[in-house]
C-alpha cells in the first residue's frame, strides 16, 4: 500500500511540473491562473510526497469508510489487485467494443460476457438481461429520444 | 391587477390540455434526469418540436413542466448510484451515496425529493415577489462580484476536504487545473490540450463526475464484492421514506438557507446551477456543528443541494423574463421557444404578459409537488435496487455510465475522459484525496478566471473594494479564519491543553 502511495503521489508530482511548464510557456493572463495554482499544489505534493515515505506501512487513511476497510481487510493484498486488474479490463474491454462495433451491439455483448464469465450467473439471466438492455437502447435512445448514437468503427468504415 | 393576474396564471395550469400536458411532459422530464448525462438542456431539447403545433400556454406547460422535475430525476440517480443526472445533482451524492451504503437510500430519496419540491415551491415563490423588483437585484452583480462568490466556493475547497487538508487543497489544484484546458477567453490560447481536438472545449463536468464517483464506485464494489448497501442494514425503505421527509421540516433553518442562496444565484446570471449546489453544500458544511460528518452520510448534505437546485429554476426564470438574459444554458432554450411561440422577454414580458409569467410561476411549483409524488411513490421500490449483487449491478452501471457520458456531447471523447477520471476517482478514494473538492476546482475554476480578467480589466486592480465584492471578500478572510479563530478560543477557555 505504501509504495502504491508514493507511486501516486509521485505521479501527481510529474501532473503539477508538466503543468507549470506549459503554463510559463502560455505567459500573459493564459498562463497567469493556471501558475497560481500549479505552484502550491506542486508545493503540497513535495509534502506529501515526504509524509508518505516518512510513513510507516500499513498505516490506514482515516478517511476510508471503515465499513469498507473491514471488507477489504479480509481479501488479501493480492487478491484486491487480482479483482482491481480483471475489473478495470472488463472497462477498457467495454470501451473498446463500443469504439468497435457502437452502443447498440457492445453492450448486450458485454453483458453477456462479462455477466457469465465475471459474475459467473445462470444463462438464462445473462440471455434475459442482454435482451432487454438492447431493447431498451434501442427503443429508448434511438427510436424514442432520436439520441446519435456512435455506431463503431467497424460499421463507419464498411458498414 | 397584479393580483387577477396571479389567479389566472393559476387557472391556465390547471386548464385541461395544459394540465395533460405538464403531467406528460413531467413523466419525461424525471426519466431524462434519471439517466446521467442527459440534463435539463436535452430534455428541453426534445420537447421543444412537440410544442410547435400548441398554443402559447399548454406549450409552457410543457416545457416547463418537464424541465422543473429533471433535477429531481437526477437526485435519485446521484443518490442510489453516485451517478448524479445532470451536473446539478453532483453535489447531493456526496452525502446521498454514503447514506445508501449504509443502507438509507430510502431516508435519503425522501429527504432529497421533499427538498426538491419545496425547494421548487420557493423559487417561484420568489419568482412572485419579485416581479415588480427584479432590475435592481439583477443589475447589482458585475464580473469582481462573480469573481469573489467563486473565491468563496473555492475557499470551501479548503475546508470542506473529507481527508486531511493538504491532500485536500491538492485534489482543489487538480480540479482546477482541469477547468484550465481548453480555450482561454481573454486571449484566445488554448491551453493543455496536446493537440486534441476534443479538449479545446474544455473538460465536461458531467463524464468527469461520472467517471469519477460512479465508475470508481463501481471498481470498488466489484473489488469488495457484496451489494452497494451493506448486509445486515435497515430495508425498510418506506419507513426511511417518511424518515426523509420529516428531515427536511427538522432541519427547516437549513432548508430555508439553502432555498434562498439557490433562488439568489439562479437570478444571477454566469454562476450556473452546478456552482449553487456546491456554493450550498459548503454553506450547509461551515453553519453546521457536525462538519466533519458531512462527506459520511449526513443527510443535510442531500436536503441543502437539492433544495438550491430547485430553487434556482425559479431565481433563473428572473433575468430571462425581465431581461431577455438568460441565467444558464437551458434558460437559453427557455427563451428561444419563448421567442418560437411569439411572446417577447423583457420588461414588457412584465407589463403587458404578466400573467403568463404568473402561469410559469404556477407551473414551477405545481410541477415540483406533482414530480415530487410521483418519485416518492416509486423511491421505496428504487431503494431496493441498492441491494441487487455487485456482479449483476456493476455491469449494468458501467455500461449505462459510459452510455450517459456519451450522451453528454455525443462525443468518444467523453467515453475515454469517463475511464480516465474513473480510474483517477478510485485511486484518489483509496489514497485519501477528495474526490468532491476536485469536483469542486472543476466547476469554479472557469468561473473564477474569466471574472477575474474582466474585473481587471473593466475596474483595476481595486474591482474588489465594490461594496459587495467588499462584503463577499470580508466573508471570505472570515471563512478562512475561523479554524484558527475557533482554535485560538478553546485554547483560551481550556478545551485544548497542549
Amino acid at each position: 500500500m505504501k509504495k502504491e502511495r508514493i507511486v501516486f503521489a509521485v505521479m501527481l508530482l510529474v501532473f503539477f511540473c508538466i503543468a507549470i511548464f506549459y503554463a510559463v510557456q502560455y505567459g500573459g493572463a493564459a498562463g497567469r491562473a493556471p501558475l497560481i495554482v500549479a505552484i502550491p499544489s506542486l508545493l503540497l505534493t513535495i509534502y506529501t510526497l515526504i509524509v508518505e515515505i516518512r510513513k510507516k506501512d500499513l498505516v490506514e487513511d482515516k478517511t476510508k469508510n471503515k465499513a469498507e476497510d473491514d471488507q477489504e481487510s479480509e481479501l488479501s493484498a493480492s487478491e484486491v489487485k487480482r479483482r482491481e486488474r480483471t475489473i478495470i479490463l472488463w472497462i477498457l474491454c467495454l470501451s473498446f467494443l463500443i469504439y468497435l462495433i457502437g452502443f447498440v451491439l457492445a453492450i448486450p455483448i458485454f453483458f453477456l460476457l462479462i455477466l457469465r464469465i465475471w459474475g459467473k450467473e445462470p444463462w438464462r439471466l445473462v440471455i434475459t438481461q442482454s435482451v432487454i438492455s438492447a431493447a431498451v437502447i434501442y427503443l429508448f435512445f434511438v427510436s424514442l429520444l432520436h439520441v446519435n448514437l456512435y455506431e463503431g468503427y467497424l460499421i463507419r468504415t464498411f458498414g | 391587477m397584479l393580483f387577477e393576474a396571479f389567479i389566472q396564471g393559476l387557472l391556465s395550469v390547471f386548464s385541461l390540455p395544459s394540465f395533460l400536458y405538464m403531467l406528460a411532459a413531467i413523466l419525461f422530464g424525471l426519466m431524462i434526469g434519471f439517466i446521467p448525462g442527459l440534463g435539463g438542456g436535452f430534455a428541453l431539447a426534445m420537447l421543444i418540436p412537440f410544442t410547435f403545433a400548441m398554443d402559447p400556454g399548454p406549450a409552457l406547460a410543457f416545457l416547463l413542466g418537464g424541465h422543473a422535475v429533471v433535477a429531481t430525476g437526477g437526485s435519485i440517480s446521484a443518490i442510489l448510484f453516485n451517478s448524479p443526472g445532470a451536473g446539478l445533482n453532483a453535489a447531493t451524492l456526496l452525502d446521498g451515496y454514503p447514506m445508501t451504503q449504509r443502507g438509507e437510500a430510502g431516508r435519503a430519496l425522501g429527504a432529497a425529493l421533499t427538498s426538491s419540491a419545496m425547494g421548487g415551491l420557493f423559487g417561484a415563490f420568489v419568482l412572485a415577489l419579485m416581479v415588480p423588483v427584479i432590475r435592481p437585484v439583477v443589475l447589482v452583480f458585475a464580473p469582481p462580484e462573480f469573481f469573489m462568490l467563486a473565491m468563496l466556493g473555492i475557499c470551501f475547497i479548503a475546508l470542506m476536504g473529507d481527508g486531511v487538508l493538504y491532500k485536500g487543497l491538492i485534489a482543489g489544484g487538480i480540479g482546477l487545473l482541469m477547468s484550465y484546458v481548453g480555450y482561454e477567453n481573454s486571449s484566445g490560447i488554448i491551453r493543455y490540450a496536446f493537440g486534441q481536438l476534443y479538449l479545446h472545449e474544455g473538460i465536461s463536468l458531467i463524464p468527469a463526475v461520472i467517471g469519477l464517483f460512479a465508475i470508481a464506485e463501481m471498481i470498488s464494489l466489484a473489488v469488495k464484492g457484496g451489494s452497494i448497501a451493506q448486509k445486515g442494514t435497515d430495508t425498510s425503505a418506506k419507513k426511511g421514506v417518511l424518515e426523509g421527509v420529516k428531515d427536511v421540516f427538522r432541519h427547516w433553518g437549513l432548508f430555508l438557507r439553502s432555498s434562498a442562496l439557490g433562488t439568489l444565484i439562479g437570478i444571477i446570471p454566469g454562476l450556473g446551477g452546478d456552482a449553487a449546489a456546491f456554493l450550498v453544500y459548503g454553506q450547509a458544511v461551515q453553519t453546521s456543528k457536525d462538519k466533519e460528518s458531512f462527506g459520511k452520510g449526513n443527510v443535510k448534505g442531500v436536503i441543502a443541494p437539492e433544495a438550491a437546485n430547485n430553487a434556482k429554476e425559479g431565481g433563473s426564470l428572473v433575468p430571462t423574463l425581465g431581461f431577455g438574459v438568460p441565467g444558464s444554458s437551458s434558460m437559453a432554450i427557455v427563451l428561444g421557444a419563448l421567442m418560437m411561440i411569439g411572446l417577447t422577454p423583457g420588461p414588457e414580458m412584465l407589463t403587458t404578459n404578466v400573467d403568463i409569467v404568473f402561469q410559469l410561476v404556477w407551473t414551477i411549483a405545481i410541477a415540483n409537488i406533482i414530480g415530487a409524488a410521483v418519485a416518492l411513490a416509486f423511491a421505496g421500490t428504487l431503494a431496493k435496487l441498492t441491494f441487487l449483487r455487485s456482479t449483476i449491478l456493476v455491469p449494468t452501471v458501467l455500461a449505462f455510465s459510459l452510455l450517459g457520458a456519451f450522451a453528454t456531447h455525443n462525443s468518444m471523447g467523453d467515453i475515454v475522459l469517463a475511464v480516465v477520471t474513473g480510474l483517477l476517482g478510485y485511486y484518489m478514494k483509496n489514497y485519501g484525496y477528495s474526490r468532491a473538492v476536485l469536483i469542486l476546482g472543476l466547476v469554479l475554476g472557469h468561473i473564477a478566471e474569466k471574472n477575474l480578467n474582466l474585473s481587471l480589466r473593466l475596474f483595476g486592480s481595486d474591482f474588489f473594494m465594490r461594496p459587495i465584492s467588499l462584503i463577499l471578500l470580508i466573508l471570505i478572510v472570515v471563512l478562512l479564519a475561523s479554524p484558527t479563530i475557533k482554535y485560538w478560543l478553546k485554547r483560551r477557555k481550556g478545551g485544548i491543553t497542549s
